[in-house]
Protein backbone atom coordinates (compact mmCIF):
# COMPACT_ATOMS: atom_id res chain seq x y z
CA UNK A 1 0.00 0.00 0.00
CA UNK A 2 1.26 3.31 -1.22
CA UNK A 3 1.93 5.03 2.25
CA UNK A 4 0.64 9.14 1.61
CA UNK A 5 3.53 11.20 2.65
CA UNK A 6 2.27 14.28 2.58
CA UNK A 7 -0.78 13.37 4.17
CA UNK A 8 0.38 11.93 7.03
CA UNK A 9 3.18 14.38 7.19
CA UNK A 10 0.29 17.53 7.61
CA UNK A 11 -1.60 15.56 9.60
CA UNK A 12 0.70 15.02 12.55
CA UNK A 13 2.39 17.99 12.42
CA UNK A 14 -0.91 19.99 12.05
CA UNK A 15 -2.59 17.71 15.22
CA UNK A 16 1.07 18.16 17.07
CA UNK A 17 0.95 22.30 17.03
CA UNK A 18 -2.68 22.57 17.52
CA UNK A 19 -2.13 20.39 20.57
CA UNK A 20 0.57 21.83 21.75
CA UNK A 21 -0.79 25.61 21.51
CA UNK A 22 -4.15 24.45 22.32
CA UNK A 23 -2.85 22.55 25.87
CA UNK A 24 -0.44 25.95 26.39
CA UNK A 25 -3.71 27.91 26.17
CA UNK A 26 -5.49 26.11 28.63
CA UNK A 27 -2.99 26.18 31.48
CA UNK A 28 -5.29 28.98 32.97
CA UNK A 29 -1.73 31.78 33.06
CA UNK A 30 -2.64 32.70 29.75
CA UNK A 31 -0.35 31.89 26.01
CA UNK A 32 3.02 30.99 26.47
CA UNK A 33 5.33 29.14 24.47
CA UNK A 34 5.91 26.35 27.40
CA UNK A 35 7.76 22.85 27.46
CA UNK A 36 6.72 21.30 30.24
CA UNK A 37 3.34 20.20 27.99
CA UNK A 38 5.75 17.62 27.14
CA UNK A 39 5.64 16.12 30.34
CA UNK A 40 2.00 16.21 29.93
CA UNK A 41 -0.18 12.68 29.59
CA UNK A 42 -2.71 15.00 28.68
CA UNK A 43 -0.84 15.99 25.54
CA UNK A 44 -0.90 12.97 23.56
CA UNK A 45 -3.58 11.71 24.56
CA UNK A 46 -5.39 14.96 22.93
CA UNK A 47 -2.43 14.30 19.97
CA UNK A 48 -3.54 10.91 19.79
CA UNK A 49 -7.35 10.93 19.77
CA UNK A 50 -7.37 14.47 17.05
CA UNK A 51 -5.18 12.13 14.54
CA UNK A 52 -7.36 9.10 15.23
CA UNK A 53 -10.73 11.03 14.91
CA UNK A 54 -9.89 12.62 11.55
CA UNK A 55 -8.31 10.22 10.36
CA UNK A 56 -11.16 8.12 10.54
CA UNK A 57 -12.99 10.76 9.11
CA UNK A 58 -10.56 10.79 6.28
CA UNK A 59 -11.22 7.51 5.57
CA UNK A 60 -14.72 7.89 5.26
CA UNK A 61 -14.04 11.22 3.07
CA UNK A 62 -12.12 9.01 0.64
CA UNK A 63 -14.54 5.87 0.83
CA UNK A 64 -16.90 8.06 -0.39
CA UNK A 65 -14.97 10.43 -2.65
CA UNK A 66 -16.47 13.17 -1.44
CA UNK A 67 -13.02 15.19 -1.59
CA UNK A 68 -13.75 15.08 -5.54
CA UNK A 69 -16.58 17.76 -4.59
CA UNK A 70 -17.53 21.10 -3.92
CA UNK A 71 -17.55 21.31 0.00
CA UNK A 72 -20.85 23.06 -0.94
CA UNK A 73 -22.09 20.08 -2.38
CA UNK A 74 -21.49 17.63 -0.20
CA UNK A 75 -22.44 19.70 2.96
CA UNK A 76 -24.72 17.37 4.86
CA UNK A 77 -22.49 14.26 4.37
CA UNK A 78 -19.84 15.82 5.88
CA UNK A 79 -21.29 17.64 8.60
CA UNK A 80 -22.50 14.49 9.95
CA UNK A 81 -19.04 12.81 9.60
CA UNK A 82 -17.88 15.82 11.17
CA UNK A 83 -20.40 15.62 14.03
CA UNK A 84 -19.74 11.66 14.64
CA UNK A 85 -15.84 12.71 14.78
CA UNK A 86 -15.63 15.30 16.89
CA UNK A 87 -18.02 13.37 19.52
CA UNK A 88 -15.59 10.42 19.46
CA UNK A 89 -12.75 13.32 20.67
CA UNK A 90 -15.02 15.19 23.02
CA UNK A 91 -15.91 11.37 24.43
CA UNK A 92 -12.48 10.56 24.53
CA UNK A 93 -11.17 13.86 26.16
CA UNK A 94 -14.13 12.77 29.25
CA UNK A 95 -12.77 9.50 29.31
CA UNK A 96 -9.69 10.67 30.37
CA UNK A 97 -10.72 13.56 32.65
CA UNK A 98 -13.22 10.72 34.48
CA UNK A 99 -10.08 8.34 34.60
CA UNK A 100 -7.68 11.07 35.94
CA UNK A 101 -10.25 12.12 38.71
CA UNK A 102 -10.31 8.12 39.93
CA UNK A 103 -14.00 7.42 39.04
CA UNK A 104 -17.22 9.32 38.47
CA UNK A 105 -18.12 10.51 41.47
CA UNK A 106 -14.55 12.01 41.85
CA UNK A 107 -15.25 13.66 39.17
CA UNK A 108 -18.24 14.93 39.89
CA UNK A 109 -17.06 16.35 42.88
CA UNK A 110 -13.77 18.00 41.39
CA UNK A 111 -16.22 19.86 38.80
CA UNK A 112 -18.55 21.00 41.66
CA UNK A 113 -15.38 22.66 43.08
CA UNK A 114 -14.03 23.98 40.10
CA UNK A 115 -17.28 25.69 39.31
CA UNK A 116 -18.37 26.45 42.46
CA UNK A 117 -22.43 26.14 42.51
CA UNK A 118 -24.14 27.58 39.45
CA UNK A 119 -26.76 29.37 40.29
CA UNK A 120 -30.22 26.94 39.98
CA UNK A 121 -28.67 24.45 38.16
CA UNK A 122 -27.73 20.43 38.95
CA UNK A 123 -24.35 19.02 38.72
CA UNK A 124 -25.46 16.57 35.87
CA UNK A 125 -27.01 19.61 33.71
CA UNK A 126 -24.04 21.34 34.22
CA UNK A 127 -22.05 18.89 32.58
CA UNK A 128 -24.76 18.09 30.01
CA UNK A 129 -23.92 21.76 29.09
CA UNK A 130 -20.28 21.73 29.12
CA UNK A 131 -20.32 18.16 27.29
CA UNK A 132 -22.42 19.74 24.72
CA UNK A 133 -20.44 23.32 24.50
CA UNK A 134 -16.95 21.61 23.92
CA UNK A 135 -18.36 19.34 21.62
CA UNK A 136 -19.79 22.32 19.98
CA UNK A 137 -16.02 23.91 20.26
CA UNK A 138 -14.02 20.84 18.60
CA UNK A 139 -16.94 20.15 16.11
CA UNK A 140 -15.79 23.48 15.16
CA UNK A 141 -12.00 22.45 14.93
CA UNK A 142 -12.81 19.58 12.83
CA UNK A 143 -14.72 21.86 10.82
CA UNK A 144 -11.53 23.39 10.39
CA UNK A 145 -9.79 20.53 9.60
CA UNK A 146 -12.06 20.08 6.66
CA UNK A 147 -11.87 22.81 5.33
CA UNK A 148 -8.13 22.64 5.04
CA UNK A 149 -8.16 19.40 3.61
CA UNK A 150 -10.47 20.39 1.26
CA UNK A 151 -8.72 23.27 -0.16
CA UNK A 152 -5.06 21.92 -0.13
CA UNK A 153 -6.60 18.84 -2.42
CA UNK A 154 -8.54 20.70 -4.65
CA UNK A 155 -5.91 23.32 -5.26
CA UNK A 156 -3.96 19.74 -6.54
CA UNK A 157 -7.20 18.46 -8.32
CA UNK A 158 -7.52 21.73 -10.08
CA UNK A 159 -3.60 21.64 -11.21
CA UNK A 160 -4.02 18.11 -13.05
CA UNK A 161 -7.40 19.05 -14.40
CA UNK A 162 -5.71 21.90 -15.99
CA UNK A 163 -2.38 19.99 -17.34
CA UNK A 164 -5.47 17.33 -18.68
CA UNK A 165 -7.09 20.46 -20.68
CA UNK A 166 -3.91 21.47 -21.95
CA UNK A 167 -2.63 18.12 -22.74
CA UNK A 168 -5.94 17.22 -24.52
CA UNK A 169 -6.24 21.12 -26.42
CA UNK A 170 -2.66 20.46 -27.51
CA UNK A 171 -3.76 17.15 -29.29
CA UNK A 172 -7.05 18.22 -30.80
CA UNK A 173 -5.06 20.76 -32.23
CA UNK A 174 -2.72 18.55 -33.93
CA UNK A 175 -5.96 16.95 -34.67
CA UNK A 176 -7.55 19.61 -36.40
CA UNK A 177 -4.28 20.66 -38.31
CA UNK A 178 -5.87 20.21 -42.02
CA UNK A 179 -4.29 17.52 -43.66
CA UNK A 180 -4.58 17.79 -47.51
CA UNK A 181 -7.26 16.84 -49.28
CA UNK A 182 -6.26 13.48 -50.99
CA UNK A 183 -9.47 13.89 -53.40
CA UNK A 184 -7.14 17.09 -54.11
CA UNK A 185 -3.95 15.26 -54.13
CA UNK A 186 -5.48 12.74 -56.99
CA UNK A 187 -7.23 14.67 -59.05
CA UNK A 188 -4.14 16.77 -59.43
CA UNK A 189 -1.93 13.83 -60.26
CA UNK A 190 -4.96 13.06 -62.67
CA UNK A 191 -5.04 15.87 -64.55
CA UNK A 192 -1.19 16.75 -64.82
CA UNK A 193 -0.59 13.42 -65.92
CA UNK A 194 -2.78 14.33 -69.06
CA UNK A 195 -1.28 17.51 -69.08
CA UNK A 196 1.74 16.16 -69.30
CA UNK A 197 1.24 15.04 -72.96
CA UNK A 198 -1.15 18.48 -74.08
CA UNK A 199 1.30 21.02 -72.59
CA UNK A 200 4.71 19.49 -71.07
CA UNK A 201 5.23 22.92 -70.00
CA UNK A 202 2.54 23.56 -67.89
CA UNK A 203 2.82 20.62 -66.89
CA UNK A 204 6.36 20.87 -65.59
CA UNK A 205 5.21 24.08 -63.73
CA UNK A 206 2.63 22.26 -61.98
CA UNK A 207 4.72 19.40 -60.20
CA UNK A 208 6.37 22.22 -58.77
CA UNK A 209 3.67 23.76 -57.55
CA UNK A 210 2.07 20.55 -56.37
CA UNK A 211 5.47 19.79 -54.31
CA UNK A 212 5.04 23.59 -52.75
CA UNK A 213 1.74 22.51 -51.72
CA UNK A 214 2.79 19.10 -50.01
CA UNK A 215 5.46 20.82 -48.45
CA UNK A 216 3.45 23.61 -46.91
CA UNK A 217 0.93 20.96 -45.77
CA UNK A 218 3.75 18.86 -44.28
CA UNK A 219 5.31 21.93 -42.45
CA UNK A 220 1.78 23.04 -41.37
CA UNK A 221 1.98 19.89 -39.01
CA UNK A 222 5.04 21.83 -37.22
CA UNK A 223 3.46 25.39 -36.60
CA UNK A 224 0.64 26.82 -34.91
CA UNK A 225 0.96 29.77 -36.15
CA UNK A 226 2.32 30.97 -39.96
CA UNK A 227 2.93 34.40 -41.60
CA UNK A 228 -0.23 35.31 -43.76
CA UNK A 229 2.40 35.65 -46.64
CA UNK A 230 3.32 32.23 -46.54
CA UNK A 231 0.12 30.57 -46.85
CA UNK A 232 -1.52 33.20 -49.56
CA UNK A 233 1.52 31.53 -51.64
CA UNK A 234 0.75 28.06 -51.04
CA UNK A 235 -3.12 29.14 -51.64
CA UNK A 236 -1.97 30.13 -54.98
CA UNK A 237 -0.22 27.03 -55.97
CA UNK A 238 -3.26 25.20 -54.89
CA UNK A 239 -5.29 26.85 -56.97
CA UNK A 240 -3.02 27.19 -59.65
CA UNK A 241 -3.82 23.01 -59.74
CA UNK A 242 -7.02 23.43 -59.25
CA UNK A 243 -6.81 25.33 -62.54
CA UNK A 244 -5.65 22.88 -64.73
CA UNK A 245 -8.72 20.51 -63.65
CA UNK A 246 -11.50 22.67 -63.71
CA UNK A 247 -9.91 25.07 -66.92
CA UNK A 248 -12.72 27.97 -67.98
CA UNK A 249 -14.49 27.19 -65.01
CA UNK A 250 -12.51 28.57 -62.27
CA UNK A 251 -11.54 32.08 -62.13
CA UNK A 252 -9.89 33.52 -58.93
CA UNK A 253 -9.48 37.39 -58.04
CA UNK A 254 -7.69 38.11 -55.31
CA UNK A 255 -7.61 41.61 -53.08
CA UNK A 256 -4.80 41.87 -50.41
CA UNK A 257 -3.74 44.50 -48.76
CA UNK A 258 -0.08 44.79 -49.48
CA UNK A 259 0.75 45.44 -45.94
CA UNK A 260 -0.88 42.48 -44.14
CA UNK A 261 1.83 39.59 -45.65
CA UNK A 262 3.48 39.98 -41.74
CA UNK A 263 0.19 38.89 -39.76
CA UNK A 264 0.07 35.46 -38.04
CA UNK A 265 -2.51 32.90 -38.78
CA UNK A 266 -2.93 29.48 -38.03
CA UNK A 267 -1.55 27.24 -41.54
CA UNK A 268 -4.00 25.65 -43.60
CA UNK A 269 -6.57 27.94 -42.65
CA UNK A 270 -7.80 30.00 -45.63
CA UNK A 271 -6.45 26.98 -47.31
CA UNK A 272 -9.45 25.56 -45.56
CA UNK A 273 -11.93 27.94 -46.79
CA UNK A 274 -10.77 27.90 -50.36
CA UNK A 275 -10.65 24.19 -50.47
CA UNK A 276 -14.33 24.22 -49.23
CA UNK A 277 -15.44 27.10 -52.04
CA UNK A 278 -14.27 24.75 -54.71
CA UNK A 279 -15.46 21.70 -53.48
CA UNK A 280 -18.86 22.99 -52.40
CA UNK A 281 -19.57 25.88 -55.07
CA UNK A 282 -17.18 25.80 -58.16
CA UNK A 283 -17.28 21.81 -58.77
CA UNK A 284 -20.92 21.70 -58.47
CA UNK A 285 -21.45 24.46 -61.20
CA UNK A 286 -21.03 22.86 -64.55
CA UNK A 287 -20.62 26.57 -66.07
CA UNK A 288 -17.88 26.97 -63.41
CA UNK A 289 -18.04 30.55 -61.24
CA UNK A 290 -15.63 32.70 -59.88
CA UNK A 291 -13.40 32.37 -56.27
CA UNK A 292 -12.66 35.84 -54.64
CA UNK A 293 -10.04 36.03 -52.04
CA UNK A 294 -9.81 39.97 -49.85
CA UNK A 295 -7.46 40.11 -47.04
CA UNK A 296 -7.14 43.41 -44.97
CA UNK A 297 -6.69 45.21 -41.54
CA UNK A 298 -10.19 46.00 -40.12
CA UNK A 299 -9.71 48.37 -36.92
CA UNK A 300 -8.09 45.80 -34.96
CA UNK A 301 -8.75 42.79 -36.56
CA UNK A 302 -6.96 40.74 -39.55
CA UNK A 303 -9.73 40.04 -41.43
CA UNK A 304 -9.89 37.17 -44.56
CA UNK A 305 -12.72 36.40 -46.86
CA UNK A 306 -13.26 34.15 -49.40
CA UNK A 307 -16.11 34.11 -51.87
CA UNK A 308 -17.15 31.74 -54.24
CA UNK A 309 -20.17 31.30 -56.72
CA UNK A 310 -22.86 28.85 -55.55
CA UNK A 311 -25.40 28.73 -52.54
CA UNK A 312 -25.19 27.26 -48.99
CA UNK A 313 -27.73 25.34 -48.20
CA UNK A 314 -29.71 26.92 -45.97
CA UNK A 315 -30.76 24.62 -43.58
CA UNK A 316 -26.89 23.94 -42.71
CA UNK A 317 -25.02 26.48 -42.79
CA UNK A 318 -21.91 25.98 -41.90
CA UNK A 319 -22.20 22.13 -41.40
CA UNK A 320 -19.65 20.77 -43.11
CA UNK A 321 -16.93 19.01 -41.36
CA UNK A 322 -14.26 21.48 -42.72
CA UNK A 323 -16.25 24.20 -41.17
CA UNK A 324 -16.49 22.86 -37.77
CA UNK A 325 -13.20 21.33 -37.69
CA UNK A 326 -12.12 25.75 -38.64
CA UNK A 327 -14.73 26.56 -35.80
CA UNK A 328 -12.84 24.36 -32.99
CA UNK A 329 -9.32 25.26 -34.66
CA UNK A 330 -10.02 29.20 -33.93
CA UNK A 331 -11.77 29.00 -30.47
CA UNK A 332 -8.84 26.83 -29.58
CA UNK A 333 -6.09 29.21 -30.69
CA UNK A 334 -7.89 32.79 -30.14
CA UNK A 335 -10.98 31.92 -27.63
CA UNK A 336 -13.10 34.63 -28.09
CA UNK A 337 -11.11 36.47 -29.72
CA UNK A 338 -12.07 35.01 -33.42
CA UNK A 339 -15.04 35.09 -35.18
CA UNK A 340 -16.22 33.08 -38.78
CA UNK A 341 -19.23 33.47 -40.24
CA UNK A 342 -20.39 31.51 -43.42
CA UNK A 343 -23.40 32.93 -45.30
CA UNK A 344 -25.60 33.55 -48.58
CA UNK A 345 -24.86 36.99 -49.68
CA UNK A 346 -25.71 38.59 -53.10
CA UNK A 347 -27.53 35.87 -55.93
CA UNK A 348 -25.57 32.94 -56.22
CA UNK A 349 -22.67 34.18 -53.92
CA UNK A 350 -21.52 32.11 -51.02
CA UNK A 351 -19.14 34.41 -48.19
CA UNK A 352 -16.92 32.73 -45.87
CA UNK A 353 -15.11 35.58 -43.28
CA UNK A 354 -12.65 34.75 -40.70
CA UNK A 355 -11.82 37.65 -38.53
CA UNK A 356 -8.46 37.48 -36.29
CA UNK A 357 -6.95 39.52 -33.96
CA UNK A 358 -4.36 41.88 -35.64
CA UNK A 359 -0.94 40.90 -34.70
CA UNK B 1 -15.05 -5.00 -80.32
CA UNK B 2 -16.55 -2.93 -77.24
CA UNK B 3 -18.51 0.19 -77.53
CA UNK B 4 -18.03 2.50 -74.88
CA UNK B 5 -18.64 6.14 -73.64
CA UNK B 6 -16.61 8.32 -71.27
CA UNK B 7 -18.89 10.90 -68.91
CA UNK B 8 -16.79 12.99 -66.78
CA UNK B 9 -16.97 17.13 -66.42
CA UNK B 10 -13.33 17.23 -66.83
CA UNK B 11 -11.94 17.40 -69.96
CA UNK B 12 -8.24 16.58 -68.81
CA UNK B 13 -10.09 13.43 -67.11
CA UNK B 14 -11.58 12.31 -70.11
CA UNK B 15 -8.75 12.58 -72.41
CA UNK B 16 -6.43 11.05 -69.92
CA UNK B 17 -8.89 7.81 -70.12
CA UNK B 18 -8.72 8.08 -73.80
CA UNK B 19 -5.27 8.14 -73.79
CA UNK B 20 -4.78 4.90 -71.65
CA UNK B 21 -7.75 3.13 -73.30
CA UNK B 22 -6.03 3.34 -76.95
CA UNK B 23 -3.72 0.70 -75.30
CA UNK B 24 -6.90 -1.81 -76.06
CA UNK B 25 -7.85 -2.10 -79.36
CA UNK B 26 -11.12 -4.18 -78.53
CA UNK B 27 -12.41 -0.64 -77.14
CA UNK B 28 -14.30 1.64 -79.42
CA UNK B 29 -15.02 5.32 -77.89
CA UNK B 30 -18.16 6.03 -79.32
CA UNK B 31 -19.11 9.23 -77.18
CA UNK B 32 -17.84 11.64 -75.01
CA UNK B 33 -20.04 13.59 -72.46
CA UNK B 34 -19.46 16.02 -69.70
CA UNK B 35 -22.55 16.28 -67.69
CA UNK B 36 -25.53 14.31 -66.99
CA UNK B 37 -27.68 16.13 -69.29
CA UNK B 38 -25.10 15.39 -72.64
CA UNK B 39 -25.21 11.62 -71.51
CA UNK B 40 -28.58 11.27 -70.89
CA UNK B 41 -29.13 11.88 -74.70
CA UNK B 42 -25.82 10.35 -76.06
CA UNK B 43 -26.77 7.44 -74.53
CA UNK B 44 -30.03 7.05 -75.98
CA UNK B 45 -28.83 7.43 -79.27
CA UNK B 46 -25.77 5.60 -79.16
CA UNK B 47 -26.48 2.77 -76.70
CA UNK B 48 -22.84 1.73 -75.86
CA UNK B 49 -22.28 -1.56 -73.98
CA UNK B 50 -20.04 0.12 -71.61
CA UNK B 51 -19.73 3.47 -69.85
CA UNK B 52 -16.70 5.04 -68.21
CA UNK B 53 -18.47 7.13 -65.86
CA UNK B 54 -17.54 9.78 -63.23
CA UNK B 55 -19.05 9.94 -59.35
CA UNK B 56 -18.62 13.31 -58.89
CA UNK B 57 -20.25 16.01 -61.21
CA UNK B 58 -21.91 19.32 -61.08
CA UNK B 59 -25.91 19.59 -60.84
CA UNK B 60 -26.50 15.94 -60.64
CA UNK B 61 -23.54 13.07 -59.77
CA UNK B 62 -23.24 9.93 -61.76
CA UNK B 63 -25.79 8.24 -59.61
CA UNK B 64 -28.29 10.20 -60.77
CA UNK B 65 -27.60 9.53 -64.63
CA UNK B 66 -28.00 5.83 -64.08
CA UNK B 67 -31.55 6.55 -62.17
CA UNK B 68 -33.12 7.93 -64.81
CA UNK B 69 -32.06 5.36 -66.92
CA UNK B 70 -34.31 2.75 -68.17
CA UNK B 71 -32.09 -0.15 -67.99
CA UNK B 72 -28.12 0.36 -67.78
CA UNK B 73 -25.17 -0.86 -69.90
CA UNK B 74 -22.11 -2.04 -68.08
CA UNK B 75 -20.82 1.14 -65.76
CA UNK B 76 -17.67 1.31 -64.81
CA UNK B 77 -16.92 4.08 -62.32
CA UNK B 78 -14.26 6.33 -62.43
CA UNK B 79 -13.30 8.09 -59.46
CA UNK B 80 -9.99 10.11 -57.52
CA UNK B 81 -11.06 8.78 -53.96
CA UNK B 82 -14.02 8.58 -52.81
CA UNK B 83 -14.58 5.42 -50.51
CA UNK B 84 -18.00 6.57 -49.48
CA UNK B 85 -19.54 6.32 -53.05
CA UNK B 86 -17.67 3.08 -53.77
CA UNK B 87 -18.89 1.66 -50.47
CA UNK B 88 -22.34 2.14 -51.08
CA UNK B 89 -22.25 -0.91 -53.22
CA UNK B 90 -22.75 -4.63 -52.90
CA UNK B 91 -19.60 -6.11 -52.77
CA UNK B 92 -18.50 -7.09 -56.59
CA UNK B 93 -21.79 -5.05 -57.37
CA UNK B 94 -19.58 -2.70 -59.46
CA UNK B 95 -16.16 -2.32 -60.89
CA UNK B 96 -14.58 0.84 -60.27
CA UNK B 97 -11.07 3.00 -61.34
CA UNK B 98 -9.21 5.05 -59.27
CA UNK B 99 -7.52 8.28 -61.08
CA UNK B 100 -5.15 8.31 -62.55
CA UNK B 101 -6.25 4.92 -63.93
CA UNK B 102 -3.42 2.70 -65.15
CA UNK B 103 -3.27 0.78 -68.30
CA UNK B 104 -2.53 -2.83 -65.93
CA UNK B 105 -5.86 -1.91 -63.91
CA UNK B 106 -7.86 -1.11 -66.56
CA UNK B 107 -7.21 -4.25 -68.38
CA UNK B 108 -8.07 -6.50 -66.01
CA UNK B 109 -11.70 -4.14 -65.44
CA UNK B 110 -12.24 -4.97 -69.38
CA UNK B 111 -11.33 -8.79 -68.84
CA UNK B 112 -14.19 -8.85 -66.24
CA UNK B 113 -16.58 -7.05 -68.01
CA UNK B 114 -19.03 -9.55 -69.24
CA UNK B 115 -20.45 -7.53 -72.48
CA UNK B 116 -23.76 -7.80 -72.80
CA UNK B 117 -24.90 -9.01 -76.57
CA UNK B 118 -26.92 -5.67 -77.46
CA UNK B 119 -30.50 -7.15 -77.67
CA UNK B 120 -31.57 -6.62 -81.21
CA UNK B 121 -34.29 -3.31 -80.66
CA UNK B 122 -37.15 -4.34 -79.81
CA UNK B 123 -40.43 -2.80 -77.60
CA UNK B 124 -39.83 -5.32 -74.70
CA UNK B 125 -36.27 -5.06 -72.68
CA UNK B 126 -34.46 -7.79 -72.52
CA UNK B 127 -34.48 -10.36 -69.58
CA UNK B 128 -30.82 -9.90 -68.78
CA UNK B 129 -30.41 -6.18 -68.77
CA UNK B 130 -29.87 -4.20 -65.91
CA UNK B 131 -31.86 -1.87 -63.73
CA UNK B 132 -30.06 0.52 -61.02
CA UNK B 133 -31.48 1.11 -58.24
CA UNK B 134 -30.79 3.24 -55.33
CA UNK B 135 -32.18 3.33 -51.95
CA UNK B 136 -30.97 5.95 -49.40
CA UNK B 137 -27.00 4.57 -49.29
CA UNK B 138 -27.26 1.25 -51.18
CA UNK B 139 -27.03 0.73 -54.59
CA UNK B 140 -27.70 -2.19 -56.62
CA UNK B 141 -27.17 -3.15 -60.48
CA UNK B 142 -30.16 -6.36 -60.71
CA UNK B 143 -30.69 -8.08 -63.87
CA UNK B 144 -34.43 -8.08 -64.88
CA UNK B 145 -34.09 -12.07 -64.49
CA UNK B 146 -33.54 -11.50 -61.22
CA UNK B 147 -36.22 -9.62 -59.78
CA UNK B 148 -39.02 -11.77 -58.55
CA UNK B 149 -41.59 -9.05 -57.94
CA UNK B 150 -42.87 -5.50 -58.42
CA UNK B 151 -45.10 -4.58 -56.37
CA UNK B 152 -46.99 -0.83 -56.87
CA UNK B 153 -46.76 1.81 -53.84
CA UNK B 154 -47.89 5.14 -54.91
CA UNK B 155 -45.06 6.41 -57.69
CA UNK B 156 -43.02 4.12 -56.81
CA UNK B 157 -42.25 0.40 -57.26
CA UNK B 158 -41.11 -1.85 -54.58
CA UNK B 159 -38.19 -4.63 -56.56
CA UNK B 160 -37.99 -8.01 -54.57
CA UNK B 161 -34.91 -9.76 -55.41
CA UNK B 162 -32.63 -11.44 -52.95
CA UNK B 163 -33.45 -10.35 -49.24
CA UNK B 164 -33.76 -6.90 -50.85
CA UNK B 165 -36.72 -4.67 -51.83
CA UNK B 166 -35.37 -1.52 -52.18
CA UNK B 167 -37.64 1.35 -53.90
CA UNK B 168 -37.45 2.20 -57.62
CA UNK B 169 -38.54 6.07 -58.77
CA UNK B 170 -40.71 4.67 -61.35
CA UNK B 171 -44.35 3.58 -61.35
CA UNK B 172 -45.56 0.31 -62.52
CA UNK B 173 -47.83 1.02 -65.45
CA UNK B 174 -44.87 3.30 -66.80
CA UNK B 175 -42.65 0.02 -66.35
CA UNK B 176 -45.25 -2.59 -68.10
CA UNK B 177 -45.38 -2.39 -71.25
CA UNK B 178 -41.66 -2.53 -71.06
CA UNK B 179 -41.76 -6.01 -69.62
CA UNK B 180 -41.93 -8.83 -71.59
CA UNK B 181 -44.90 -10.44 -71.20
CA UNK B 182 -43.29 -14.14 -71.73
CA UNK B 183 -41.77 -13.50 -68.45
CA UNK B 184 -43.76 -10.95 -66.78
CA UNK B 185 -47.47 -11.22 -65.91
CA UNK B 186 -49.60 -8.42 -63.89
CA UNK B 187 -51.17 -10.24 -61.11
CA UNK B 188 -53.20 -7.67 -60.28
CA UNK B 189 -53.19 -3.30 -59.91
CA UNK B 190 -50.61 -3.80 -57.27
CA UNK B 191 -48.62 -6.77 -58.42
CA UNK B 192 -46.16 -7.77 -61.46
CA UNK B 193 -44.81 -11.28 -61.17
CA UNK B 194 -42.14 -12.90 -62.84
CA UNK B 195 -43.02 -16.16 -64.16
CA UNK B 196 -39.25 -17.03 -63.72
CA UNK B 197 -39.77 -17.06 -59.92
CA UNK B 198 -43.41 -19.07 -58.94
CA UNK B 199 -43.12 -22.34 -57.65
CA UNK B 200 -46.95 -23.36 -57.70
CA UNK B 201 -50.12 -21.89 -59.00
CA UNK B 202 -52.77 -22.16 -56.35
CA UNK B 203 -56.29 -22.32 -57.36
CA UNK B 204 -58.68 -20.81 -54.83
CA UNK B 205 -62.59 -20.25 -54.19
CA UNK B 206 -64.50 -18.79 -56.42
CA UNK B 207 -62.10 -19.43 -59.47
CA UNK B 208 -59.16 -17.16 -58.43
CA UNK B 209 -56.08 -17.87 -58.69
CA UNK B 210 -52.90 -16.86 -56.44
CA UNK B 211 -48.96 -17.58 -57.43
CA UNK B 212 -46.55 -18.49 -54.67
CA UNK B 213 -43.34 -17.37 -55.22
CA UNK B 214 -40.02 -18.87 -54.65
CA UNK B 215 -39.89 -17.22 -50.90
CA UNK B 216 -43.41 -18.80 -50.03
CA UNK B 217 -45.40 -15.39 -50.65
CA UNK B 218 -48.48 -15.89 -52.73
CA UNK B 219 -49.92 -13.19 -54.82
CA UNK B 220 -53.34 -13.71 -55.53
CA UNK B 221 -54.64 -12.40 -59.39
CA UNK B 222 -57.51 -10.26 -59.82
CA UNK B 223 -60.64 -11.72 -61.26
CA UNK B 224 -59.64 -10.44 -64.70
CA UNK B 225 -56.06 -11.63 -64.65
CA UNK B 226 -57.02 -14.73 -63.06
CA UNK B 227 -59.09 -15.76 -66.27
CA UNK B 228 -56.16 -14.46 -68.58
CA UNK B 229 -53.52 -16.54 -67.04
CA UNK B 230 -55.67 -19.78 -67.00
CA UNK B 231 -56.64 -19.11 -71.28
CA UNK B 232 -53.37 -18.11 -71.76
CA UNK B 233 -51.77 -20.90 -69.85
CA UNK B 234 -54.89 -23.57 -70.69
CA UNK B 235 -55.69 -24.74 -66.97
Amino acid sequence: MKIRYRYWACQLGGWGLFTYLWNNIRSGEGFAFRTDVFGDTDFYSAYFIGVLATHLLYLYLRKQQLQRYRLGAVFMKVWGAVTLSSLLIVLWLTGISIAEDGGWNSFFASVDKTLGKPGGLGTRTTIGLIFLLVWFVWHLVVWGWVILYFSLLQGRFKRIELENENRLKQAELDNLKTKLNPHFLFNALSSIRSLIGENPERAQQAVAELAEVLRSAMLAEHHQLIPFGKELEVVQHYLAIEKIRFEERLNVHYTIDPNIHQQTMPPMLLQTLVENAIKHGISKLAAGGEIRIAAALEGKQFVLRVENTGRVPEERPGGGFGIQGTLKRLALLYGDKAFFTLHNTAQQTVCATVKLPAA
Amino acid sequence: MIEAMIIDDERLARKDLRAVLEKFPQVKITGEAANVAEALTLLRKLRPQVIFLDIEMPEANGFALLEQLETVPQVIFTTAYDTYAIRAFEVNALDYLLKPVTEKRLGESLDRLEIPVIPTPSSYLDIHEKIFVKDGDRCWFVPLSDIRLMESTGNYIKLYFGKHAPLLARSLNSLEPRLDPKHFFRASRKHIVNLGHVQQIHALDNSLLALELADGVRIPLSRRQSILFRELRGI
